[in-house]
């Protein structure tokens, strides 16, 4: 068989060229003699050529010369067969659990189960006939395929590169890989190395597959972080961070819990648990913020799943401007540690240099000034006009004055009021000058709207006080708006699965973002608006995403599927079909054979030449 | 005299003897009236002190008085000294063409017969107590320009001198006759050209016009192979021939006619050559080389036919 069989057209130019050479040189046999003294007056007799295809066909320069034409076609031609030989594929599993320690008996240390299974199938491999073409599957979140080959010394290099990753993966996707690897060579056998439990559909193992599992861990229980949150109230800014501990031994055992804020450590605890024991832990933050992590200490053969994380917002009391002649409120708001309470009379106008969050007045003076850097208001007010604007578009608006109204009036729906539109980055801001910007709260609305004082940013809310009292939905405005100024601390808020794709929503203001990993890499992205879409989350931990003015954190943690606290597979030979045929075929080149014997064949022929001339 | 029972290469032992015998009987004919030099068998044609009576002569002052014939002197009352012909040697020189054309064709065994010619020639001129010198063209490295012999007792050296060269290689008979000018010295005597003389006429022609100018006898012997008297047997394919020396090549092909234009070609080469060395008194013998017999062809070639036209006569 010939792979391009159309190499021998070749022949037809080739062929005719050689035999016109042969045929017009006119090289005849050659005699020595003494002297061709008297020879020199004969005539000079033109080779006839009858003669000449006689020579060239008694040539055995003209034969081996053709032979050497037809071969180097034929070596284009890629002349191939079939030959039977035995394809392996070995799948090793670089997921999250194959960093897990395990005893090395040998060396009376610990080695990972990784560094295990690279070397067991190193040892496959160099006891493997030298035939064998054996192909490597780098298990993880995508699966790095190695293709076939007989060269060990390719295959031990490929060994030698394997990496582990964070990710986890799926044995039967695996094996289903090296299934479609085998089934067009015939067939062949499977060896996975892994710490996972396997379940295979018994289709995927098709007739001429054979798959062995090799195991490579032990169960080693112990405990882990389960759970951790940052729960917060209206009048507690202080944060607080509790973190659920669990048992996964039968025993009873005992582990330490740190708490660090960016990399420093805060506090820690002792945590005694029962057999399958779950604890929690209570740390108290105060006014500390930043990125927390919790880490469970203790002798762990993975201390992938040992960790938690948490962002701590910075949080302070909210500012309260009271324009009020009645007692009773400020006594009231008094009470209250969230607010920093300014109290001022109605017919007093308050010191146009304070920042407050939240203004409630009384009676007409709905009318004040605040000095800012900029003022972004919702669109229904004109600040020169100290007038709403009717046909102003706008959700706020709708929402305060539709449906406040509609819950007062028993509106079924009140409780799926969305409460996120009061959201300032969800509000359609107008933006004022810089300065000292007055601003009108209305005695028949509030209004909502952000400003900026220095380098913070203040949520402001202007209540008339007789609409505050007999409106609990502005109670909740009210806490919405400490909500915003004070967000609570999030504990593991993104979390995703290593490897899996996680999706922000940075401002639309945002021109780029930062990504820091859990590594320290950086990558930049520009941003053209909407959410992003982050893939690369191969690493387990924290990543970090900056951007101008937003900042924002996702954690990456491995699949419960990949903890050491899972039982590892069990060490089996699956073999289907009666003998499980593992021999295929392979089609083998005879190209680099006759690109051998070429040269032979043209050394031959100048040693003929020159052997004739000598 | 040594063992020369190996000293020809032609002739077997058991006939070396008597052939060096009837060799023995024979000498070089000298036409000219040469000057020799030093002692020799020769009978000078100027006075000396040989054993062979020249003439009388009126005694002079610082005669040795030992050379008086007291007979004469008594008998004419004057005295008178007896003087006598002085002997004298002779230069003769041998050259032998060892070109590649010589040993072409091992069957005809061109080179060893010419080596035993010069041998047997050598061994005569020896014999006369002549100086006999050898020279070969062309020369290996290792091979001395000449040899040169005076003693026939030395005769297996001559041997052993032209065995050195094996043949090989183109000969340039002008340039070899440069040297055997040089190597005579101004003395006279003869030379001996043995070559197949297949190269052109110009060069054997300038040669012998060189040696003859500067006083030497010459004497060209001509041996032609018997592959040479006709066209190879290669039939009637058209073929390359190839010279030997030179390699200068010619296609042709062999016919009848072919064989005739040959011969014809060989024929006027040999006249030409025969008539040039009549033309310049110079002794021409040309020995067709027989399929087998060689040592009967030689023995009848140096001892019949050499003495028959007179290069070589008997002892006086």
């Amino acid at each position: 068989m010939f792979a391009t069989p159309l190499a021998f057209l070749w022949l037809l130019p080739v062929l005719p060229i050689l035999v016109i050479l042969y045929f017009v040189n006119q090289e005849t046999k050659v005699f020595e003699v003494p002297s061709i003294l008297h020879m020199l007056a004969l005539p000079d007799s033109p080779v006839p050529v009858k003669q000449r295809l006689r020579y060239f066909l008694n040539s055995p320069f003209f034969w081996l010369q053709l032979l050497l034409i037809f071969l180097l076609v034929a070596a284009l031609a890629k002349p191939i067969r079939d030959r039977e030989v035995r394809h392996s594929v070995y799948v090793i599993d670089v997921t999250a659990s194959m960093q897990a320690t395990e005893e090395d008996s040998q060396k009376s240390g610990w080695k990972k189960r990784l560094s295990i299974a690279i070397e067991a199938a190193r040892e496959r491999i160099l006891d493997a006939p030298s035939e064998e073409r054996i192909a490597i599957i780098e298990a993880g979140r995508s699966l790095v395929t190695h293709p076939f080959t007989p060269d060990k010394n390719e295959l031990m290099r490929v060994l030698s590169e394997i990496r582990q990753t964070d990710t986890a993966s799926s044995a039967s996707e695996s094996v289903f890989a090296a299934a479609n690897m085998l089934l067009p060579a015939g067939g062949g056998r499977i060896v996975l190395l892994t710490d996972s439990q396997v379940s295979l559909p018994a289709s995927l193992l098709k007739e001429g597959l054979n798959l062995e599992i090799v195991s490579v861990g032990t169960l080693r229980p112990n405990a882990a972080i389960v759970a951790l949150d940052t729960p917060s109230s209206l009048l507690d800014p202080g944060g607080k961070l509790i973190a659920r501990v669990r048992s996964f031994s039968p025993e009873a055992m005992s582990a330490k819990l740190a708490v660090s804020i960016d990399d420093k450590e805060i506090a820690n605890s002792n945590v005694a648990l029962g057999p399958m024991g779950l604890k929690a832990a209570t740390f108290d933050l105060g006014e500390h913020s930043g990125i927390a992590r919790v880490s469970l200490i203790l002798e762990d053969a993975l201390a992938l799943d040992n960790t938690g994380y948490a962002a701590l917002p910075p949080r302070r009391p909210l500012m309260l401007l009271l324009i009020s002649a009645r007692k009773e409120i400020k006594n009231f708001l008094e009470k209250l540690d969230s607010f920093d309470l300014v109290h001022v009379q109605p017919d007093e106008q308050p010191d146009p240099m304070l920042m407050p969050d939240i203004v409630i007045v009384e009676g007409v003076t709905d009318t004040f000034s605040i000095h800012a850097d900029t003022i972004y208001l919702t669109p229904e007010f004109d600040s020169e006009s100290s007038q709403m604007i009717p046909d102003a578009a706008g959700e706020l608006r709708s929402w305060i004055s539709d449906e406040i109204y509609y819950w007062e009036e028993g509106h079924p729906l009140i409780d799926q009021v969305a409460l996120d539109n009061l959201r300032p980055e969800k509000i359609p801001f107008l933006k004022f000058g810089k300065g000292v910007q007055t601003v009108i709260g209305g005695s028949r609305a509030p209004f909502v709207g952000v400003y900026q004082g220095g380098d913070r940013k203040h949520a402001i809310c202007a209540l008339p006080i007789r609409q505050m009292l007999n409106n609990p939905t502005a109670v909740l405005l009210l806490m919405r708006l400490l909500e915003w100024c004070n967000p609570r601390g999030r504990a593991d808020a993104n979390v995703v699965e290593t490897g899996s794709a996680i999706t922000l929503s940075p401002p639309d203001e945002a021109k780029g973002i930062r990504i820091v990993n859990p590594t320290g890499a950086v990558k930049e992205l520009v941003l053209s608006g909407g959410p992003v879409v982050i893939e690369e989350t191969d690493s387990a931990g924290l990543y970090r995403v900056e951007g101008d003015g937003y900042q924002e954190f996702f954690i990456a943690r491995v699949s419960p599927g990949e903890s050491d606290l899972s039982q590892p597979a069990q060490s089996t030979e699956i073999v289907s079909g009666e003998e499980g045929k593992v021999r295929g075929t392979v089609k083998s080149s005879f190209s680099p054979w006759l690109l051998i014997i070429l040269p032979c064949l043209m050394l031959l022929e100048w040693w003929m030449f020159f052997r004739r001339r000598i | 005299m040594p063992d020369t029972e190996s000293l020809f290469f032609t002739i077997s032992p058991e006939r070396t003897r008597p052939f060096l015998s009837r060799l023995e009987a024979l000498r070089l004919r000298y036409i000219r009236r040469l000057r020799g030099w030093g002692r020799g068998a020769h009978i000078s044609q100027y006075a000396g002190a040989g054993m062979e009576f020249r003439e009388f002569r009126d005694y002079a002052q610082g005669d040795d008085i030992r050379n008086i014939d007291w007979k004469t002197s008594a008998r004419f009352d004057k005295p008178y000294v007896r003087t006598f012909q002085q002997d004298e040697s002779r230069f003769s020189h041998f050259f032998l063409d060892t070109s590649r054309s010589m040993v072409k064709v091992p069957e005809d065994r061109k080179l060893d017969v010419a080596r035993d010619i010069a041998v047997s020639l050598g061994y005569l001129a020896l014999c006369s107590e002549d100086s006999a010198n050898f020279s070969t063209s062309p020369r290996t490295a290792e091979t001395p320009p000449n040899f040169t012999c005076q003693n026939r007792a030395r005769v297996m050296e001559v041997r052993d001198y032209l065995s050195a060269s094996k043949g090989g290689g183109m000969l340039n008979l002008p340039a070899a006759a440069s040297e055997i000018l040089q190597e005579s010295r101004g003395r006279h005597g003869t030379v001996v050209l043995l070559s197949d003389f297949l190269f052109l006429e110009e060069a054997y022609r300038r040669a012998v016009r060189m040696l003859v100018s500067h006083g030497l006898q010459v004497a060209v012997i001509q041996v032609i192979g018997q592959s040479e008297t006709g066209l190879p047997e290669i039939g009637e394919e058209v073929v390359q021939v190839s010279d030997s020396e030179t390699g200068e090549r010619k296609r042709i092909q062999v016919t009848a006619g072919t064989r005739r234009l040959y011969r014809q070609a060989m024929g006027t080469h040999q006249q030409r050559l025969q008539s040039f060395c009549y033309s310049m008194r110079v002794w021409y013998a040309s020995f067709v080389l027989p399929e087998a017999d060689h040592e009967n062809a030689l023995e009848e070639f140096v001892l019949r036919q050499l003495p028959g036209m007179g290069f070589l006569r008997g002892k006086v």
